[in-house]
């Protein structure tokens, strides 16, 4: 029941935290080619260098007043990042290869991948996805719409109904069978609503120019990244950077082994 | 030249599966006229006026029969855009009448100017909301925004179902204001509303519902609804008197320096909140909407964990929500029960032991969850809204049920904005 409600609390916090606040009057399109962007670069290229715009786009939490909710994120990303880098980390060592890094660069590369996906979603324009899909067909406009709406309120009920169906000693599977009733019942009143307005809804955008300035700010910087000259440099830090943390993995490796043999020893 | 009739109705019937839910012999509305629809719970109101925009046909699959003329065209000949831009409802739940992630989005969609629009906002107290979250709103702050697009929306005809319901006080009163300016400028009205004292001198018309048949008063005093209502004022100064002479038992619930902040807020929603409530008494949590009188309900039923302060509290306390649905686990009423007869007859829920909990109405969901709750917990209830968008019928039967459960001795801390729990209450926390 716990596990249930509490990542319901971290999806609803993640996506739904504030209101429309300035980073989601940006422009769509421009925060999916910068996801490509950061993708290719975590993929293709050093993962630490995705390091450099996920650094800004943490700052960027930071300046507009939404830093839990990049907490929130981190702690939503860390689950499927934990997971890959631990599940390497489980290998290496079966494979009797204990000191290997390729884990912490599984996890900075998921993780980054993972943090930047958050950041696009929450610096999504939801108004100028409905308006691009509503010109496709009027349906599927307002179901863009409806789709966020719904799966808010799907999600908040979720919490408050594992909140009291705890305090009520409910079985879960008694909770979910509730929680499916429940988005029945919603989905017939979200019809009526809808029955009048979806034909005077046309959705319209948004915007802050403020924002949109951040995002090609961010594009170029990611740009920038992919130019010979940084890449050579980044590499020669990145490449001095790993050798420390070999050799601190190393020497903390040391460590432990000579505890390991002193408890040993007094067993 | 003769104005054009905004409504034009003539021997309607409503049925659900040829059994008739409701029936108007006539009905006519002028520009500019407000009309109150009366009638006790389940009479038929919101189904009628599902039927003036088709939506008892094309969503709930009802039958509607007769005639409606809307703006002297028949309603069925019109297209829904052609409905859409005469008429605005805004249904009676207010949880899923904003279809948008954030209200702006649809409020923009019906005027750019924000200048206009915010200050429009400002006159309802929700200018600093429109840009929130739906979901992190208020149902007093949604039924706002519901009644700022109404006004935005540049219809003939504005169908508010249960507009007030979750509203306080000012902010009732701020409607009725507004609505008369509508009918100023020519906007015609159809309120639904149990509360009939704020209508008087207001609506032109009232539409009272008994038995099936809408009958049209020109004073609302005339309506069978209002001599019911009469009575259930007298039936609640009874019920006060009893409530005040049940004994008063040892203490229940204490809660001393009590101070909560949301773990992403940066004020406190509960600040220094202290109080007891002891054996056989109700405590009246009162305040306006969206001032944390649920999330007090949440902190006292250890769901949230006080900042700060101390709650001693029973460990088997129950939480009925404002929706009581929230509540329910099992598929009928006797099963959620658990097969107990005795607690279905102290709620007066004997005669929907067998019904889905899905067909029970609000009222009946709303005892039920009590029902279930009580017999959990012999000691402590936090009940959230018992009264809310029920008619004086069935707000007495709660209240005759809440009396049942103090005289059995427990201690019940109920959070409304509601004045009606003046009434039942032994002490009042103002939050």
């Amino acid at each position: 029941m716990s596990i249930l409600k509490y990542i319901s609390i971290l999806i609803l916090r993640s996506l739904f935290l504030y209101g429309l606040t300035p980073l989601r009057k940006s422009s769509s399109i421009l925060s999916i080619v910068y996801l490509v962007i950061c993708i290719y670069i975590a993929i293709n290229l050093n993962p630490l260098l995705v390091l450099i715009p996920t650094t800004i786009v943490a700052i960027l939490y930071r300046k507009f007043n939404m830093t839990k909710l990049f907490l929130y994120s981190f702690l939503l990303t860390s689950i499927p990042s934990l997971w890959m880098s631990l599940t390497q980390l489980a290998l290496d060592i079966a494979m009797g290869n204990p000191y290997s890094l390729k884990w912490v660069f599984i996890y900075i590369r998921a993780e980054s991948i993972a943090l930047n996906t958050m950041f696009v979603l929450h610096t999504i324009n939801i108004s100028e996805i409905a308006l691009i899909t509503y010109r496709i067909s009027r349906v599927l406009g307002i179901s863009t719409y409806l789709f966020w709406r719904a799966l808010s309120q799907l999600l908040r009920e979720a919490i408050e109904l594992s909140q009291i169906h705890k305090l009520k000693g409910v079985e879960i599977w008694r909770t979910l069978a509730i929680l499916f009733l429940r988005s029945d019942e919603m989905s017939i009143q979200f019809e009526e609503s809808l029955y009048l307005k979806k034909e005077i809804l046309r959705p319209r955008t948004i915007y802050s120019i403020k924002s949109i300035a951040t995002q090609i700010m961010l594009i170029a910087l990611c740009i920038a990244l992919f130019h010979p000259y940084i890449h050579t440099v980044f590499y020669t830090i990145a490449d001095q950077l790993y050798q420390f943390f070999e050799f601190i993995v190393n020497y903390l490796s040391k460590i432990f082994n000579w505890i390991f043999r002193v408890i040993n020893s007094y067993i | 030249m003769k104005e054009q009739k905004v409504l034009n109705v003539k021997d309607l019937c409503v049925y659900a599966n040829n059994k008739r839910i409701v029936c108007l012999p006539r009905l006519e509305i002028e520009p500019g006229e407000i009309v109150l629809l009366t009638g006790v719970s389940g009479s038929g109101k919101t189904t009628l006026l599902r039927s003036f925009t088709r939506i008892a046909v094309d969503v709930y699959r009802l039958r509607v029969e007769g005639r409606i003329e809307l703006l002297g065209h028949k309603l069925n000949g019109l297209s829904i855009e052609s409905i859409a831009r005469n008429v605005w409802y805004v249904p009676q739940e207010p949880w899923y009448a904003i279809t948008t992630p954030y209200p702006i989005y649809e409020i923009t969609a019906l005027n750019r100017d924000m200048e206009y629009i915010y200050r429009v906002a400002k006159d309802l107290g929700i200018h600093d909301k429109i840009m929130d979250a739906t979901i992190n709103l208020s149902a007093g702050e949604v039924q706002r925004i519901l009644f700022l697009e109404a006004l935005l929306s540049n219809t003939k005809l504005v169908l508010l179902d249960e507009i007030t319901s979750y509203l306080d006080e000012m902010n009732r009163s701020r409607i009725v204001w507004i609505v008369k300016a509508l009918s100023r400028m020519g906007i015609s009205t159809i309120v639904v509303d149990h509360n009939l004292d704020l209508w008087i001198g207001v609506a032109t018309k009232v539409l009272n519902i008994e038995n099936g048949v809408a009958i049209e008063f020109e004073d609302f005093r005339e309506t069978p609804m209002y001599s019911r209502y009469l009575e259930y004022k007298k039936i609640l100064k009874d019920l006060q008197r009893e409530f005040q002479i049940v004994d008063l038992g040892k203490e229940v619930i204490r809660v001393r320096d009590l101070w909560y902040r949301y773990p992403d807020a940066q004020d406190y929603i509960l600040k220094d909140i202290g109080f007891d409530c002891h054996e056989g008494e109700i405590v009246w949590i009162k305040g306006v909407s969206g001032s944390g009188k649920s999330t007090l309900l949440k902190v006292l039923a250890g769901i949230y964990r006080p900042s700060r302060g101390c709650i001693d509290r029973p460990k088997s306390i129950q939480l009925v929500p404002e929706n009581p649905f929230l509540y329910l686990s099992a598929p009928t009423t006797i099963e959620e029960l658990d097969n107990d007869i005795e607690i279905a007859k102290i709620f007066n829920l004997q005669h929907v032991l067998d019904t889905p909990i899905m067909s029970l109405s609000s009222g009946e969901r709303k005892r039920l969850a009590l029902a279930s709750a009580y017999r959990r917990s012999r000691k402590a209830l936090l009940v959230d809204e018992p009264s809310i968008g029920l008619d004086p019928i069935n707000t007495i039967a709660i209240f005759k049920a809440l009396l049942n459960l103090v005289k059995e001795g427990l201690c019940i801390v109920i959070a409304s904005h509601l004045d009606t729990l003046r009434y039942i209450s032994r002490s009042i926390v103002e939050v």
